[in-house]
């Protein structure tokens, strides 16, 4: 009799992935033996492939060996590595050649983005190398023009930088989140601070992705109206949930939303891509589009939305379930968010298993999980007399998912930043659907600009409204006591 | 009559229901400017009054260190409430430079 077969084995096959590089992680093994064990349990399950017991056992241990083997390797930089060239302090002036990686911001006085070094040149040496770094240009005494010499400066331009190179310290005295481990999650092993303008030499070359360059000119332009037509604090806020990009927030605000629990609003998430594929599908369907142009239209669209925010964990997180859910339509299966979720998972993973322990990974499959878990059962206690009536339906399906997305999530929250919100459910309610109009209204004040600008004004006004709303509704609910308890 | 869909009927309420809402701040903006202070950010949501911070609250923001935020306490002990954020500069371990990013997260009342 042949069995049935599993509903969601992507799920299982994450889990144990994960599994195996939690556990290498934590042993001290070298790379070799876990690679033969993975070529074993290959040889193994190829031997075994008939018997379906003994074939599923080899089959897990392989994919365990396996995210152990992507970890150990992940963990050895090549050898010309620009990391091996610093140490934690030396005043080396090293000359680094390469290009922009990331979208430069500047802020304060000081220019800083990624670099993919390509070429060092230290006491009168040179050598080739790789792997990325992060550049911070101070302008200390020329305060107002010299920074602007930096303007212009964009993704996938070569430069040469003169300056001092070291590993990054353990910024934070809290030992469970620090900017050294967010650096290293992302890839980045070293620093390099270049003080003065004239340590930089522009070669005037861009070698950057076509692709990534269009959805950075987008962001400029995007950015441009946003502030050209809101003011300074709701714009950033805007831009922070429209964009993604945080760097303009106060920092007050950003600590108050922190406290209430509703940080998460103030980026870019599976949320945003969620309302921006609604977007893209419902103005092509108001378009008369059929369905499955729409879908070929939508996916590049949302993999530049992917692209201009930073393509940071949750967004690609989302775009791959929406990928996923958009593709189930189009063949006509019904899509399965456990595997959409899971398949998210190990292409993150794939790519950097350092992922596994950010934060931001971590919140992010979290709560959507908790929610798809949770928000059903947490709905079968209400009587179904009540669900009825449907703007009590509405409210109390909102309270749900909030409650189960802060659920899923106090703990991580509570470990990390050692803070316990009891606030966050109710401020959920209120703040998630303002922060989904303020990032409608940012969105059609965008598409207003370029479309009738006379009309722009007006949602600028409005969008502003609701930012100061949310806001001082955010203020007020910080203060109620018993809202956020800092945890020793 | 116009034989549009639930959607775009969605779509249309919501652009017209903000272009009213932005128009009616417009006006009210123009008619009573107190009215702005509902409407726009205030200064203390986006800043902290330096002369009610306490010690916990200095160190809740980046950027100031146990040191710098006894010392600021202590200079505001000593000389009394600030009266100009520039006073900032008169306090030990507070040069142009790191003026600069506090004056961005204080103001005087």
């Amino acid at each position: 009799m042949l069995s049935k077969p599993m509903k969601r084995p992507l799920v299982i096959f994450t889990l144990i992935f994960c599994l195996g590089i939690f556990v290498s992680r934590q042993l001290r093994i070298p790379f070799l033996p876990v690679y033969i064990l993975a070529l074993l349990s290959l040889f193994l399950s190829l031997i075994f492939l008939k018997k379906t017991m003994r074939s599923d056992i080899f089959l897990s241990c392989l994919i365990f060996f396996l995210g152990a083997a992507l970890w150990k390797n992940y963990q050895i930089l090549p050898r010309c590595h620009i990391s091996g060239y610093s140490s934690y302090k030396n005043n080396y002036p090293y000359t680094v050649k390469g290009r922009v990686d990331s979208q430069p911001a500047f802020k304060n006085n000081t220019a800083s983005f990624i670099f993919k070094a390509e070429e060092i040149q230290f006491n009168g040496s040179s050598y080739n190398t790789c792997g990325n770094i992060i550049v911070y240009v101070r302008s200390k005494k020329d305060l107002g023009s010299a920074l602007t010499k930096l303007q212009g400066l964009e993704y996938g331009e070569e430069l040469i930088l003169t300056g001092s190179l070291y590993r990054p310290f353990r910024s934070s005295a809290n030992n469970r989140q620090n900017y050294r481990d967010y650096l290293y999650n992302q890839g980045i092993f070293s620093v390099m601070n270049v003080s003065g303008i004239d340590s930089v030499a522009r070669l005037k070359q861009n070698r950057g992705l076509i692709f990534q360059r269009l959805a950075f000119w987008l962001k400029d332009r995007m950015e441009d109206i946003i502030f050209k037509r809101v003011s300074f604090v709701p714009a950033s806020i805007i831009d922070a949930m429209v964009l993604g990009e945080k760097k303009n927030i106060p920092v007050l605000i950003n600590n108050s939303m922190m406290k209430s629990g509703t940080v998460h609003i103030l980026v870019v998430s599976g949320f945003n891509v969620a309302l921006v594929t609604f977007i893209i599908i419902l103005s092509l369907k108001l378009a008369r589009i059929p369905k499955a142009i729409r879908f070929y239209i939508a996916a590049p669209l949302i993999v530049i939305y992917c692209l201009l925010t930073g393509a940071s964990t949750p967004v690609v997180r989302a775009t791959i379930m929406a990928g996923v859910f958009m593709f189930a339509c189009l063949i006509k299966r019904e899509p399965d968010i456990y595997n959409s979720c899971a398949l998210a998972a190990i292409f993150i993973l794939l790519i950097n298993p350092r992922q596994l322990f950010d934060i931001g990974f971590q919140l992010s499959f979290a709560s959507v999980i908790s929610i798809v878990y949770l928000y059903p059962k947490l709905k079968s206690f209400i009587t179904p007399r009540v669900l009825k009536i449907k703007y009590i339906r509405f409210l109390i399906e909102g309270c749900l998912v909030s409650l189960s997305a802060w659920l899923g999530t106090a703990g991580i929250v509570a470990y990390y930043f050692r803070t316990f919100s009891p606030i966050t459910a109710l401020a959920n309610i209120f703040i998630v659907p303002l922060a989904s109009l303020i990032t409608l209204c940012g969105f059609s004040l965008i598409a207003m600009q370029f479309l009738c600008p006379i009309l722009a004004p007006f949602f600028a006004y409005s969008s502003e409204f609701a930012v100061s709303l949310l806001l001082n509704i955010n203020a007020f609910l910080i203060k109620l006591p018993g809202a956020y308890f800092r945890l020793s | 009559m116009f034989n549009l869909t639930i959607q775009e009927r969605r779509v249309i309420l919501f652009l017209s229901s903000m272009v009213l809402l932005g128009l009616g701040i417009n006006f009210a903006l123009k008619v009573n400017s107190r009215i702005a202070k509902y409407i726009r950010v205030d200064k203390h949501i986006t800043k902290m009054n330096i002369n009610k911070a306490n010690l916990q609250d200095l160190l809740s923001l980046s950027g100031i260190t146990p040191k710098l935020a006894k010392n600021i306490a202590a200079y505001r002990d000593k000389k009394g409430l600030f009266r100009d954020i520039e006073e900032l500069k008169e306090i030990k371990g507070i040069g142009d430079y790191r003026y600069g990013k506090l004056k961005e997260l204080f103001y005087v009342e």
